[in-house]
């Protein structure tokens, strides 16, 4: 069984939940997450972009495991984990030089 | 998280769009622009670049352009001066099936011309421009600029490779401007189907010196017209203030008495063709106000003459820094200048910049300033 956790922000696209029990069985994180978009439509913009690639700044964990430290969105799936989509810490500061 | 106050407008009040790195302000004050009331923060803690108030076909929309550093980039509009805001499920703003792209950045947000009364444009980080056709409800990628042969040449400035202006020719509704960081000055005169470099005279002082006056590549930071007058065309570069006579065709060099031809923003009177505005900055690393003085330069002769004005602006330890949509004029008489600096100052003039005062002094970096008269 996969579940996913949301928080903050992301609940608002996942009509106010923070856990999302997928009904499919994905193989890989990309699976998964098309699962996802499929029940929730307006968490997918707000963590991949147009190509599908997972947003610079949110992380993505199997368990306590960074995606971004295995295969990506590539990653294999187990049968039962908890995927928990988190904004990271080098987000929210912006550099002093931007927009000029 | 600071409570978000609302404004209310009535016919003929007079409206500043504040965008900041951490948040939309919206402000409003009646014609006299004495005194202004202080909407926001709207989006706390996201980088709004772009702000527009679309009232043609009877509408009151305003527009802001959304960054988040995790969240990515999409466009927001609001239908009641701010109090709500549109959240949608899936961006509008978005490269297509096909590219190699994916946005990072809404820059900027532009009407169409005057007899496309539902036409916006967008442009965007990497430099790319977007176009609706139904006020802004859905977006299409313009590729006849997308796929132009110079765009994987174009480099990244300081701030991103970013499509940052969009100037349309009032009197040629086939005619469009855009500017680029860094890639020039590109023009259409077919729709935008086909474009061409317009840079012939504007420096690029980052090239070897007999690579400086390249076709294209330079990094221009803005560029204003008139609509009674859409030949002539002012340019803020990096390092260089231009006028072009003959809309865009060439450009010669303006740059006459001012402490420094580098800056970003510049803005037309919009009762006055003659009367443009500059904020020069002291050199392209160190990116303030020169000897701590701010300082507005006005021409009133096409550029043969800047004066400096002063009245009311800190000119001891001003070290402040004015972005390239950080400054815009209102349509009221006498005419109406504002900018946001990146320390959080907000000044204004009301009477085309013979005196100023300073509005707000504790914002976010502010980052785009747009003016609008409630109809």
């Amino acid at each position: 069984m996969i579940t996913f956790n949301v928080a903050g922000f992301l609940t608002d696209f996942a009509n106010g939940q923070n856990r999302i029990v997928l009904e499919s069985s994905p193989a890989t994180v990309a699976e998964a997450l098309d699962s996802l978009w499929q029940q929730h439509v307006g968490l997918r913009d707000r963590v991949v972009n147009e190509r599908g690639q997972l947003r610079p700044h949110v992380n993505i964990f199997i368990n306590d495991e960074n995606v971004r430290h295995k295969k990506l969105l590539d990653t294999p799936l187990p049968d039962t984990c908890e995927i928990t989509i988190l904004p990271a810490v080098s987000g929210g500061a912006e550099l002093v030089n931007r927009k000029s | 998280m600071p409570e978000t106050k609302h404004v209310d407008a009535s016919s003929g009040d007079a409206l500043l769009l504040v965008g900041t790195m951490k948040g939309a302000f919206i402000l409003r004050s009646d014609k006299a622009r004495e005194n202004w009331e202080v909407g926001g923060p709207y989006f706390p803690g996201r980088a709004i670049y772009a702000m527009a108030y679309d009232d043609r076909q009877n509408r009151k929309r305003l527009w802001a352009a959304v960054n988040s550093s995790y969240w990515g980039s999409y466009l927001s509009s609001s239908e009641d001066l701010g109090k709500t805001w549109t959240e949608p499920e899936t961006y509008g703003v978005k490269f297509p099936e096909g590219t190699d792209s994916s946005v990072k950045q809404i820059w900027q947000i532009a009407e169409g011309h005057p007899g496309e009364q539902d036409t916006l444009y967008c442009g965007v980080e990497p430099a790319a421009l977007f176009k609706s056709t139904d006020a802004g409800a859905s977006w299409a990628l313009v590729e006849g600029l997308y796929n132009h042969p110079h765009r994987a040449q174009w480099m990244p400035g300081g701030g991103g490779l970013c499509l940052h202006t969009i100037l349309p020719d009032p009197s040629n509704p086939k005619r469009l401007f855009v500017a680029i960081s860094t890639g020039g000055v590109y023009r259409t005169d077919d729709g935008g189907e086909n474009w061409q470099p317009r840079n012939q005279g504007v420096r690029a002082q980052f090239l070897p010196p007999e690579q400086r006056f390249p076709e294209w590549g330079q990094c221009v930071h803005k560029i204003v017209s008139h609509p009674s007058n859409p030949q002539r065309i002012f340019l803020q570069n990096h390092w260089g203030l231009y006028r072009s006579d003959n809309g865009g065709d060439s450009w010669n060099d303006v740059a006459n008495g001012v402490p420094s031809d580098f800056g970003f923003a510049m803005e037309v009177d919009p009762n006055d063709a003659k009367n443009v505005y500059i904020i020069p900055l002291e050199s392209d690393e160190f990116r303030c106000t020169p000897e701590g003085k701010m300082r507005v330069y006005r021409t009133r002769d096409d550029g043969q003459s800047w004066e400096a004005l002063t009245k009311g602006l800190p000119q001891e330890n001003a070290l402040e820094t004015v972005l390239r949509d950080g400054m815009s004029a209102d349509k009221l008489k006498p005419t109406g200048i504002y900018f946001g600096t990146r320390n959080g100052k907000l000044f204004g003039s009301r009477n085309g910049g013979d005196s100023w005062n300073a509005i707000l002094e504790s914002l976010p970096p502010v980052v785009c300033v747009k003016t609008a008269v409630v109809q």
